[in-house]
């Protein structure tokens, strides 16, 4: 059931993959996948290219994927291990998302963070108190990790 | 002779705009592909890439290196239409994505001498 799911997901995503990501099995596993995310060019990731992993669960798509940043980004909803906190990858998650949908939402959240939900307190602090500082850093990290 | 195997890949530019699908050996490398890449490349676009060394190739996820063929770059499941490796005329258009991210290194120099204080000359005259 999980890997004919994913099949045609692959399928969809060769077909016509959206302009700001990139995705598609690393192996002969189809339940492990690699990713790429365009920074958005409203962002401070813009030009940056980051690479994230994607783990489809046996019980895919009753359960989310597990996805994690490979590159390091600062955001505050995004940690030093590469954890996302995004609702649509916990308690809101539905089997009528798709990878596709999912990497989507990761990259609006590289343009809108949530700082009232942080993963990373001191960088959401410093998003609400001073933006400047915030997207200054963020692009800092972007061409020192993500243009390598 | 064998009959060269051509795969048809479509570039897909940051501004959502696509190049091709044009027909390519698949016995061409990364490095020759890109050089393709930046000289078709659109006039009427935002960036243009001044060389080959400011672009990046991705497909299925993956950034491509530069020594690889076309052929070697092909996915696990190249059985899929589109799939990198399922070339030829059976096999679908792959879409690889194409960023352009410009050579940092001259950037900095160009900063580097930005910054530099400049040498101000003051005229050394009093009047009495």
């Amino acid at each position: 059931m999980a890997s004919k799911r994913i099949l045609k997901e692959l399928k969809d995503l060769q077909k016509d993959p959206p302009t700001s990501c990139s995705a598609g099995p690393v192996a002969e596993d189809m339940f492990h996948w690699q990713a790429t995310i365009m920074g958005p060019s409203e962002s401070p990731f813009t030009g940056g290219v980051f690479l994230v992993t994607i783990h489809f669960p046996p019980d895919y798509p009753f359960k989310p994927p597990k996805i994690s940043f490979r590159t390091k980004v600062y955001h505050p909803n995004i940690n030093s291990n590469g954890s996302i906190c995004l609702d649509i990858l916990k308690e809101q998650w539905s089997p009528a998302l798709t990878i596709s949908k999912v990497l989507l939402s990761v990259c609006s959240l590289l343009t809108d963070p949530n700082p009232d939900d942080p993963l990373v307190p001191e960088i959401a602090h410093i998003y609400k108190t001073d933006r400047a500082k915030y997207e200054t850093t963020a692009r800092t990290w972007t061409q020192k990790y993500a243009m390598g | 002779m064998l009959e060269e195997e051509l795969v048809e890949l479509r570039f897909r530019l940051g501004d959502g705009s696509d190049m091709g699908p044009i027909r390519y050996s698949s016995a061409l490398t990364i490095a020759m592909l890109k050089e393709r890449i930046v000289s078709e490349w659109p006039k009427d676009t935002k960036i243009t890439p001044k060389g080959s060394t400011d672009l990046k190739l991705i497909s299925s996820g993956k950034i491509l290196e530069n020594s690889q063929t076309i052929a070697q770059c092909r996915t696990p499941f190249s059985d899929l239409p589109g799939g990198l490796g399922s070339g030829g005329a059976g096999g679908g258009v792959i879409t690889m994505h194409v960023v352009v991210q410009p050579s940092l290194t001259k950037t900095k120099t160009e900063k580097k001498v930005d910054d530099m204080p400049k040498k101000v000359t003051v005229c050394s005259c009093t009047i009495s």
